[in-house]
């Protein structure tokens, strides 16, 4: 905005108050809508539900996880590995969100209708794209500040630590605006995901041959120079690696000429509206990213992006015509034999309406039945891994690795799986409303269907359960007893845990009780049981817990913190049943809307973890009738 | 259909809404007769909308009740919402679903008697234009097409009640705008009760009764000739003129 620009605006809006304040009538109006939109400790209020307790959390456990971490075990170039990676992701995570403003955005969809210079969009998508990107420093304040203060250094180690830290963030904006421009087609999703998950892998398994990965990682990687330059030039004291600051530079510098260059050749073919979703940009930067390696590994993601398929309204009329002879209306449901053999199944256990309710629910969606087979086969493929690596090297204690992959597929499974679209709540003419509200579809039958299917999905589960109980009680030295003891165990939690998922589900669709003293108890419900609530809950929960023991242990109240042990498992393992009723609760009593006036944080993460897996049935288009 | 097949009575009693210190619906009460037309219109910000949301039980009212043939409502009383629907101006659809699909599970979710419904469905598709994109997706067709589909879902439904937030802006082209009406007017004989929000003033007059709701409130609620009569002399612009009262006048 140029200073003229800024001087008309400031003139409008004085006009504009004058305006206001010369009718009394019209001041009075204006208060009343200010006071409405007023409420400062509205935002900072939940942002201090979550921001507090995960901050005593991190204080609290931030020298466990880093000092007998990464640094004392393998110095400060394994912390500096790490961030090398993180600024990897950075960088590129900066490319693809910059693809993804270029193509669509909020912004576009307002300024498509506005006459705005494409070199002005393009300006606007970057600036925005950088100031987002200034969450990058915060790692590498994190890392870097952590090496400073474990090594000692004096004031100007600390400065030199500072100035390396903000110049990683300008490199990774640098390098994410070089791959835009310069190389549209570049794979930043797959090669920020494969050195995240290459580093994961290879602290997993020990780090051997650290010197050696650290100079390749300092050579290779652009974020490592300026590690480099830290490590091995001021930490170690060779002066002549201070010289890998010259690319560094370079690399900053070409990305600032990139920057101009966008600005010079970006430009929009056309639009395209797609209902309910968003504007789509057209231009030549979207047609090189279409063809990059991304696309063939997260086909899910770009299919958010790309046009709606170009079937005319003739080619649809001229299939239609023969269909609508051929056949009735009534037979529009998908046909039984279309359906997996795990959903066909677990019908027979649902009553007609519950199975149309199954339906509408999950949109015909079959992700589960698809993502099922690959969990239990990466489940028997892990097995193994305890025979290959009995312990990690390096390390005491059982290899947990194989426990881990088992526990995050089996996770993965029980999000991507729990594909609940019904609960989705789009935005539209100013309102999010979730989609079963509309419909005569009640709290109650949803909440029996989620349960029926929860204990019908856990018999199949049966053999994971039994797999997880193996990577723990295994490594120990337990028997088979011991593995199906505790196999129940976890069969027990993964049911139990059901009256969380429905209660979260519903509790993201409504919206925040009224701000009175007298629904202060629904507001804090209400808050606890979303998405985002839940996380400190489960944080206090377990300082209680622990800090509780710690204590009662301290006092030699042994008997005492066995019975608070107890105490707290009961609560904790009645927990789900209690969130369920609350929000039920709520839901019946009418002390909550089903409509929100914006989406909340845990409504758009669920919804898009939903989004993020399509059935192969639905990806080979629109669904079919019946032949 | 499930449902019992009887004109539906509404009666709203001091209903009262607020979000935060703006009240969107001020002491609201009405009585709805059975087989009427009711356009509600206002200015922007009057309550149209949550008027008919807390219809549907999508808002729950401050204070007040609800009550449909005299029984109370709540949004858990699955008997009534199946004697009802509600349509916003944006329908709310799965964008991956066909039309015909997004029909069949609505009809399914309303327990709706097939063999009756699928020839309206088929006779409803065929006036709306919608034939030819039975099969296509949702989140393919223009807003008008998409409101037309979800149109023809509930329409096929018929229940008592039939709610709608705007139709006449939902993006409908004029040929769609006339089937609606038509089938509106058949709906009343059937003994049908209708209620529309609208800011075009002169399509409230499609309507038996008319409600016009001003900053939550009910400033007047009757048959049009008499509101004209009222209000202007019983000129044609008298909406118009009763509007620019409110506009002008003090809160």
């Amino acid at each position: 905005m140029s200073p003229t620009d800024r001087e008309s605006r400031r003139s409008l809006v004085h006009q504009a108050h004058q305006a206001v304040r010369a009718s009394p009538d019209l001041r009075a109006e204006y208060d009343r809508v200010q006071r409405a939109r007023r409420r400062p400790w509205r935002t900072p209020l939940p942002i201090a539900i979550v921001a507090i307790p995960v901050l005593a959390v991190t204080l609290l456990f931030f020298r466990m996880l880093l000092v007998s971490g990464i640094y004392t075990r393998l110095g400060a170039d394994g912390v500096l590995i790490v961030l090398s990676a993180v600024e990897t992701l950075a960088a590129c995570g900066f490319a693809v969100n910059l693809h993804r403003l270029l193509r669509t955005s909020m912004w576009l969809t307002v300024t498509s209708h506005l006459p705005v210079s494409d070199r002005s969009i393009a300006w606007h998508a970057w600036l925005l794209i950088a100031a987002w990107s200034a969450l990058g420093l915060y790692p590498a304040l994190w890392a870097l500040g952590f090496v400073a203060y474990a090594e000692k250094l004096g004031p100007t180690g600390w400065c030199i630590a500072l100035a390396i830290a903000v110049a990683q963030w300008l490199v990774a904006i640098g390098m994410g605006t070089l791959l835009v421009v310069r190389w549209p087609s570049f794979p930043a999703s797959s090669v920020a995901m494969s050195s995240i998950l290459a580093v994961a892998l290879y602290y997993t398994v020990g780090a051997p041959g650290l010197p050696t990965v650290a100079h390749v990682v300092y050579t290779a990687v652009p974020a490592g120079w300026l590690n480099a330059a830290f490590a091995l030039g001021y930490l170690k004291g060779a002066t002549w690696v201070w010289s890998a600051l010259v690319p560094a530079v370079v690399v900053v510098a070409a990305g600032f000429a990139a920057l101009r260059k966008l600005q010079d050749i970006y430009s929009i073919h056309g639009f395209t509206f797609r209902f309910g979703n968003m504007v789509l940009a057209a231009s030549d930067f979207w047609t090189a990213r279409s063809s990059s390696l991304d696309r063939r590994l997260f086909p899910n993601v770009f299919r958010f992006f790309a046009d709606p398929r170009p079937e005319g309204p003739a080619a649809i009329r001229d299939q239609v015509a023969a269909e609508i002879i051929r056949r009735t209306f009534s037979t529009a449901a998908p046909a039984k034999s279309g359906r997996r053999i795990l959903d066909r199944l677990q019908r027979r256990f649902l009553t007609r309406r519950q199975s149309d309710l199954l339906d509408y629910m999950t949109a015909d969606s079959l992700a589960w039945n698809y993502i099922y087979p690959y969990i239990v086969l990466v489940n028997i493929a892990v097995i193994p891994l305890h025979l290959v690596f009995p312990s990690v090297p390096g390390q005491r204690g059982p290899n947990m690795a194989p426990f881990m992959i088992s526990m995050l597929s089996f996770v993965y499974l029980f999000m991507r799986g729990g594909k609940w679209f019904g609960f989705g709540a789009p935005f539209f003419g100013g309102a999010c409303m979730p989609r079963f509200a509309l419909l005569p579809i009640g709290f109650d039958e949803i909440s029996r269907l989620m349960v029926k299917l929860a204990c019908f999905r856990a018999v199949l589960l049966a053999p994971m359960f039994l797999v997880l109980a193996f990577h723990c009680v295994a490594p120990v030295g337990g028997s088979w007893f011991g593995i199906a003891i505790v196999g129940t165990i976890f069969a027990f939690l993964y049911l139990a845990g059901q009256g969380w998922v429905i209660a979260i589900r519903f509790a993201e669709t409504m919206n925040t009780p009224k701000p009175r003293l007298a629904q202060l108890h629904w507001r804090i419900a209400r808050a606890a049981t979303g998405v985002v609530g839940v996380i400190p809950l489960i944080l206090i929960a377990d300082l209680v817990l622990l800090s509780g023991m710690i204590l009662l242990e301290e006092a030699g109240l042994q008997s005492v913190a066995s019975l608070f042990l107890v105490g707290m498992g009961l609560l904790i393992a009645a927990s789900p049943l209690i969130a369920w009723l609350i929000v039920r609760a709520m839901y019946r009593r009418g002390v909550v809307d089903l409509v929100r006036a914006r989406p909340s944080i845990g409504q758009q993460t669920l919804q898009s973890y939903e989004q993020l897996w399509r059935d192969p049935r639905q990806r080979r288009g629109t669904p079919k009738a019946a032949e | 259909m499930a449902s019992r097949s009887t004109p539906v009575r509404i009666s709203l009693r001091s209903v009262t809404k607020s979000f935060g210190p703006t009240p969107a619906l001020d002491a609201v009460s009405l009585d709805v007769e059975a087989g009427e037309i009711i356009a509600v219109v206002g200015m922007n910000g009057a309550g149209k909308t949550t008027l008919l949301r807390c219809l549907l039980g999508l808002v729950a009212p401050d204070s007040g009740e609800i009550h449909y043939d005299g029984e109370q409502f709540h949004r858990e009383r699955l008997d009534l919402r199946r004697r009802m629907f509600l349509l916003p101006d944006f329908p709310l659809v799965y964008p991956n679903m066909s039309v015909l699909r997004h029909i069949d599970l609505v009809l399914c979710l309303y327990e709706a008697d097939r063999s009756a419904a699928d020839e309206r469905v088929i006779g409803l598709l065929r006036e709306f234009d919608m034939l030819p994109y039975i099969d296509a997706a949702l989140g393919t067709l223009s807003r008008g097409q998409a409101y037309k589909a979800a149109l023809a879902a509930l329409m096929a439904v018929d229940p008592e009640l039939w709610m709608f937030d705007e139709p006449f802006a939902s993006g409908m082209d004029p040929a769609g705008l006339l089937a609606f009406r038509t089938h509106v007017r058949d709906a009343l004989r059937r003994g049908r009760t209708v209620l529309y929000t609208t800011q075009l003033l002169g399509l409230a007059e499609f309507a038996d009764r008319v409600c016009v709701l001003h900053r939550g409130r009910v400033h007047a609620f009757d048959r049009i000739e008499r509101l004209k009569a009222q209000h202007a002399g019983g000129a044609t612009d008298a909406l118009e003129q009763l509007f620019a009262q409110l506009h002008e006048g003090p809160s």
